[in-house]
């Protein structure tokens, strides 16, 4: 009995494929039994098929049906499939076995793509503690994260999103450690996308967050799999997309970005000491420039005699008025990174000296610019990478409250600066207030925020997100 | 094209903060745009100088930071002179003379011509007190050189050495008297029952006067009046003053200075005031088994006092408990002989009670100069008032002269010694 | 409804920040001309009446944990006086807002926006304050909560700082008993902030024990009040008349302090975020009051009648200092009737009639 005209349903997957020039399809005939192999070879391993698929079934001397064939192949990753997921498994670099002689369809994954070996991420260096990054394959990804988690706890729920990407997502947590409505939340938010592809994690952010048009991150994103292995610790969920180094982890408070990998292999009090720095570095990047701008058109009076000489000394010959130099510098500075951060190293180094000599000694001496404002937008565009996890923020925070300086002094800064805590007071992703543990303040919390105490007292999980088990020391 | 317009606005309709941002952007951060530093549109004066003219006018002379183009941020000052029937006329016209507005937020000096104080000063001063942007812990000078002169001083001073006149008369208020010379200090004694407050005095003299003056050159050059009316000197004509801080100070009643007291004079009082913590007093011809007929100096180093207040019938009383610390610091004699074991520790209770007796002098000279003007500026008032207030009142109201209760309050002084 | 609640904490650290304005800008001045140094025991027994105001406040919470006030008054005295108190309490805002507005207006143009007009001010002033209080009172409670440390900080450099000015003691016993009880009567209406704790009622989250919070931060304010009018008299002693702004004139007073000049930019600061929240709680305030007089309109519209009458107010009617303290001594008082006379004889008439049903 003929279930399958093997040949035709081939071209039939051909055609859907529109004959992409990788689709490689073998039929053998056996006997009665023709048996049809269809695959991308710029997708899969070659040699896999040919020794572990193709190799056991023509040397088979016995009668084949599809019980024998799936018992022949040597390859651990074998499911029964239906007609209708044949072409997506093919696009996930399996091999599919078709047969006349039986309804079943096997597929072989063999998947073969040259990863990237797992390397320190740029964005997240460490001086001290694990160096290995995620690459953008998953199953890599998995494994790195598996093999920090010896137990069966750690849950992996697969997902796809993407009606032409199909992209692969992973759903990771720790059972009975986080939030089951999270994650279920997470999941239902993750089925509702609908959207053509996700090329990288950053895609599914809008859908996840609960104000997707808003300027502040409010998913967490990291390459390392040590912090995402913390993470799922506290009770976080974590978000794996297929080809992209990015683990995103929720419910996200502006706190972690605060943290640094480091502070945890270093001494507790250094690393409470860098929050700090972390802390005035960020908001000297925000303010600084604004409140800079502030005083030189607002209030003088306030500066003492000895700054206003230097300050009013060293604009004499600037050309600009203080706002559009303040202005000119900042855009100077941020073509100078845009520029660097493009270019490939070695010319990087040169577009440094030019900016540093060149634009910034040159542009004082020939007095169009003043040394007090480059210093302080030096400071600030410096002091933004003291997080660089939030710099897009603080670089657009910076030149709002620039703007709002040079406009309407000190009481527009602070005017500003209340409208914006209160604006972020107002985010809740998946009920975790965004501000957490400073406001509302939690105490408990708050031993792993500004503060950071040895871990040994660190006894349980945060509380600014609900987590079934809170202990983390003892019981 | 229009509905993506509409669609547009109707979006952006709902973050009403951002519409805020963007008006607030559009027009102030425009206008802001154009907008000079203050430092350019505001004439920075740190020295305020003050004389009468002949005329009665008020001749104010400002002594003001003019910024220029340097890389070694050098404080560079002009005196800028106005006159005018009132301060803030005169203000007006130094305004206009340098073509800025006058800004009086980082004065720290104001220096008055003495003639100042032959009327009530307050009234001169009005302006001043009234003027927010003025700090009332700005110091105030007597001078009896012109005032302008004196700010010329000042300007050598600020822009050649590191010594500021406002300095000397800080150093004057933690070291000589214990009393500040500010514009508050003087309406706090304006305003105390016996209305009377200090001004410091500061000279101007010659190159070759005697003193502890800093030389520093005047110039008459200035910007404003002088150059308006065309009555500058030609050029920079130098004449070298020396500032000379003696520490004198004028007693004011009512604004009007009744006396001009000598930093000795001065220093009589500093009993009273529990800052008094360094000084020297001095014995003159003194006798006893070490030294015959020796001028010693004892160098204080520390000090306690408890000044309290009683009534008995009806009289004011004044305790004035003194522990003075000293060490003897300074012996002369004609035939003094060093010998090896000559212990200026050794100090012997003769010297003790001679030295007791002079602190005791001391403060009757300085408590009689006070009730001469009826200038209460160690605040007997308030110690007694604040001691019992009903025995006060009944004892004022027994006084024809209210204004001379000193004279009617007994001062004892039991001064202890400790020698190391 | 969760959104419109706050913790207690947040509750007391808005009581906190109520407790400044005007009481560390002109008031330690104001009561020093009517009743010299003994002003300090009219700070004492107006917050003396604010904590009555404050135990009532508990008593009545205890009782009535989740009941709102005016579902209080609509069940005791029926709908109309509830409109009538409702009124007179959202007029009483009103009024405080502008005496607050004006005082830190005159102060900031006085002293660090002489060159700028009033209409910059209240574009800085008016959409945060819009904002905050359209916002949700939980939201709010944080923005308070957050800014707490800063601004306590700010307090307390200000009131330790300010003792190092301080070398004179002032003269005491200048002023008789009817002085200082006439003095605290004028200048009331700088007071009863804690009227704001009856309006939120039913969206402070309070358990057994939190009246303790409440009075200790009420207490802390006061006491840093108390300090800085303690330190301004002693610092100033005869001449305290002459200084409007007392924590402004305090830290002004003190020389080079660490060689940074003026210093009194931090009370500046300090005044200028207390000037915010302030304003914005008795906005959030004014808005309650108003859903309560028209429930079918919403929050929006409360704030659009705010902007339109606060407008007019200060920019029409009391256009400067002089008017504004001759308003906050003359007319102001008049409404403090609320604060001090309705809303606690409201609640000590439900608290004996809650005792009597339960002895029954």
């Amino acid at each position: 009995m003929n279930f399958f005209n093997v040949e035709h349903e081939i071209k039939k997957i051909k055609n859907e494929l529109h004959n992409s020039f990788d689709v490689v399809d073998r039929v053998l005939q056996k006997g009665n039994i023709i048996v049809g192999f269809i695959y991308l070879k710029s997708f899969t391993d070659n040699l896999i098929f040919s020794t572990a698929i193709y190799e056991p079934i023509s040397s088979f001397d016995k009668q084949l049906d599809f019980d024998n064939i799936k018992n022949l192949v040597q390859a651990n990753d074998t499911k029964e499939i239906k007609k209708e997921e044949i072409v997506e498994n093919i696009l996930k670099g399996a091999v599919v076995i078709l047969t006349n002689t039986s309804q079943k369809i096997l597929s072989v994954d063999i998947q073969k793509f040259n990863a990237r070996a797992p390397s320190e991420p740029p964005t997240t260096p460490v001086i001290q503690g694990p160096r290995e990054g995620f690459t953008e394959d998953i199953k890599t990804n998995i494994g790195l994260l598996r093999k920090r988690f010896y137990s069966p706890d750690l849950v992996l729920k697969n997902l796809s999103v993407g009606r032409r990407t199909k992209t692969q997502i992973i759903i990771a947590y720790l059972d009975n450690v986080a939030d089951k409505k999270t994650v279920k939340e997470i999941e239902k938010k993750l089925k509702k996308i609908d959207i053509d592809g996700v090329v990288d994690s950053y895609y599914l952010i809008p859908f996840l967050a609960e104000r997707p048009n808003s300027l502040f991150k409010q998913i967490g994103n990291t390459e390392k799999p040590d912090i995402v292995c913390a993470k799922l610790l506290e009770g976080r969920v974590a978000i794996m997309v297929d080809n992209t180094p990015m683990v995103l982890t929720v419910p996200f408070v502006l706190l972690e970005d605060l943290q640094n990998p480091n502070d945890y292999y270093t001494n507790y009090i250094y690393s409470t000491l860098l929050r700090f720095v972390r802390l005035i570095g960020s908001l000297f990047a925000i303010l600084g420039p604004g409140i800079y701008i502030a005083l030189q058109l607002f209030h003088y009076n306030v500066l003492p005699l000895k700054y206003l000489i230097t300050i009013a000394d060293s604009t004499q010959q600037i050309p600009f008025t203080p706002f559009i130099e303040i202005l000119f510098i900042s855009l100077l500075f941020q073509i100078l990174y845009e520029v660097s951060l493009r270019l490939p190293s070695y010319l990087g180094l040169a577009t440094s000296i030019v900016g540093a000599l060149i634009l910034g000694d040159t542009g004082v001496k020939a007095g169009l610019i003043s040394p007090p404002a480059v210093i302080v937008v030096a400071i600030a565009k410096i002091a933004l990478y003291t997080i660089p996890e939030q710099s897009a923020q603080i670089t657009v925070l910076q030149f709002i409250f620039l703007l709002i300086g040079a406009s309407v002094g000190l009481f527009g800064i602070i005017g500003g600066a209340i409208y914006f805590v209160g604006y972020l007071n107002s985010i809740e992703n998946f009920k975790t207030p965004y501000l957490a543990p400073f406001s509302p303040f939690i105490l408990k919390d708050n031993k792993d925020g500004i503060i950071r105490v040895p871990i040994t007292t660190m006894e349980e999980r945060p509380f600014s997100f609900s987590t079934p088990n809170k202990r983390r020391i003892g019981k | 094209m229009m509905n993506n317009f509409s669609k547009f606005i109707k979006n952006t309709l709902k973050y009403p903060m951002f519409i805020v941002f963007l008006f607030i952007v559009i027009f102030y951060g425009g206008a802001s745009l154009g907008k000079d530093a203050e430092s350019d549109t505001y004439a920075i004066v740190t020295a305020i100088g003050l004389d009468k003219s002949e005329s009665d006018e008020i001749e104010l002379s400002l002594l003001t930071f003019i910024p220029i183009v340097a890389q070694d941020f050098k404080e560079k000052y002009e005196v800028i002179k106005a006159s005018g029937q009132s301060i803030s006329e005169a203000m007006d016209y130094a305004g206009l003379y340098i073509g800025r507005e006058v800004g009086l937020s980082h004065v720290k000096t104001i220096v008055l011509n003495e003639s100042y104080f032959d009327e009530d000063a307050s009234v001169e001063m009005d302006y001043l007190v009234r003027n927010k942007s003025l700090a009332l812990s700005t110091s105030v000078i007597c001078t009896d050189a012109k005032a302008s002169d004196f700010l010329q001083a000042i300007k050598t001073l600020d822009s050649s050495s590191s010594i500021k006149v406002d300095t000397l008369i800080e150093f004057n208020n933690s070291y000589i008297f214990s009393k500040e010379s500010t514009l508050e200090s003087f309406y706090k004694g304006l305003y105390s029952p016996s209305k009377a407050s200090y001004i410091s005095f500061i000279s101007l003299v010659g190159e070759d006067d005697e003193g502890v003056g800093i030389t520093a050159s005047t110039s008459n050059a200035g910007l404003g009046d002088s150059m308006a009316s065309g009555e500058s000197s030609g050029g920079s004509q130098d004449e070298n003053k020396k500032i000379l801080n003696k520490g004198e100070t004028f007693l004011c009643k009512r604004g009007k200075k009744v006396a001009k007291l000598s930093s000795e004079e001065m220093r009589n009082l500093n009993f009273f005031d529990s800052s008094f913590k360094h000084g020297s007093i001095v014995i003159e011809d003194f006798s006893d088994e070490l030294f015959k007929n020796a001028r010693l100096t004892f160098e204080l180093y520390d000090s306690q006092r408890n000044i309290r207040a009683g009534f008995e019938n009806g009289i004011p009383i004044i305790y004035l408990d003194l522990k003075l610390y000293v060490k003897l610091s300074e012996v002369k004699e004609k035939d003094l002989e060093i010998k090896e074991n000559v212990d200026f520790k050794n100090i012997s209770k003769k010297a003790i009670n001679t030295l007791e007796f002079k602190v005791k002098d001391l403060i009757s000279e300085g408590v009689n100069i006070l009730r001469e003007y009826k200038a209460d500026t160690i605040e007997i008032y308030r110690i007694l008032n604040n001691t019992d207030h009903k025995a006060m009142k009944k004892f004022m109201d027994s006084l024809e002269d209210k204004e001379d209760y000193l004279n009617h309050v007994i001062f004892k002084v039991s001064p202890q010694i400790f020698s190391s | 409804m969760r959104d419109e609640s706050i913790n207690v904490w947040q509750t007391s650290i808005m009581l906190f920040l109520l407790m400044f304005a005007n009481k560390i800008l002109i008031l330690p001045s104001l009561f020093f001309n009517d009743a010299n140094v003994e002003g300090i025991l009219c700070f004492i027994i107006l917050f003396v009446l604010e904590i009555a105001l404050i135990t009532l406040f508990i008593f009545l919470k205890r009782k009535y944990p989740t009941t709102s006030f005016v579902q209080l008054i609509k069940e005791k005295f029926g709908k109309i006086t509830t409109i009538i108190i409702y009124f007179l309490i959202l007029t009483y805002f009103l009024c405080k807002l502008v005496l607050i507005y004006n005082v830190t207006y005159m102060f900031f143009k006085d002293l660090i926006y002489s060159e700028n007009s009033s209409v910059l001010f209240l574009i800085c002033l008016l959409p945060i304050i819009n904002y905050l209080a359209f916002l949700n009172l939980r939201a709010f409670g944080r923005t308070c909560q957050l800014f707490f440390p800063v601004i306590l900080i700010f307090a307390l450099f200000c009131v330790v700082v300010s003792f190092i000015g301080t070398n004179s003691v002032p003269l005491f016993y200048q002023s008789s008993f009817s002085d200082i009880i006439l003095t605290s009567l004028k200048h009331i209406s700088s007071f009863g902030d804690a009227v704001f704790l009856f309006v939120l009622m039913d969206k402070i989250e309070f358990k057994k024990g939190d009246g303790k919070k409440v009075f200790f931060f009420f207490s802390l304010a006061s006491i840093m009040v108390v300090l800085v009018a303690v330190s301004f008299y002693f610092a100033y002693t005869y001449t305290s008349f002459m200084h409007p702004y007392a924590i402004f004139e305090i830290l002004g007073n003190i020389k080079d302090y660490g060689g940074l000049g003026r210093i009194d930019v931090i009370a500046v600061i300090f005044v200028m975020f207390i000037t915010y929240f302030q304003m914005a709680i008795y906005l959030k305030c004014f808005s309650v009051c108003f859903e309560v007089l028209l429930p079918k309109l919403k929050r929006a519209y409360s704030l659009v009648v705010f902007d339109f009458l606060f407008i007019i107010i200060v920019e029409l009617i009391l256009r400067n200092l002089e008017k504004t303290i001759t308003y906050g001594e003359n007319i102001l008082p008049y409404f403090s009737i609320v604060s001090f006379v309705i809303v606690p004889l409201c609640t000590i008439f439900f608290l004996i009639i809650k005792s009597n049903k339960e002895r029954k």
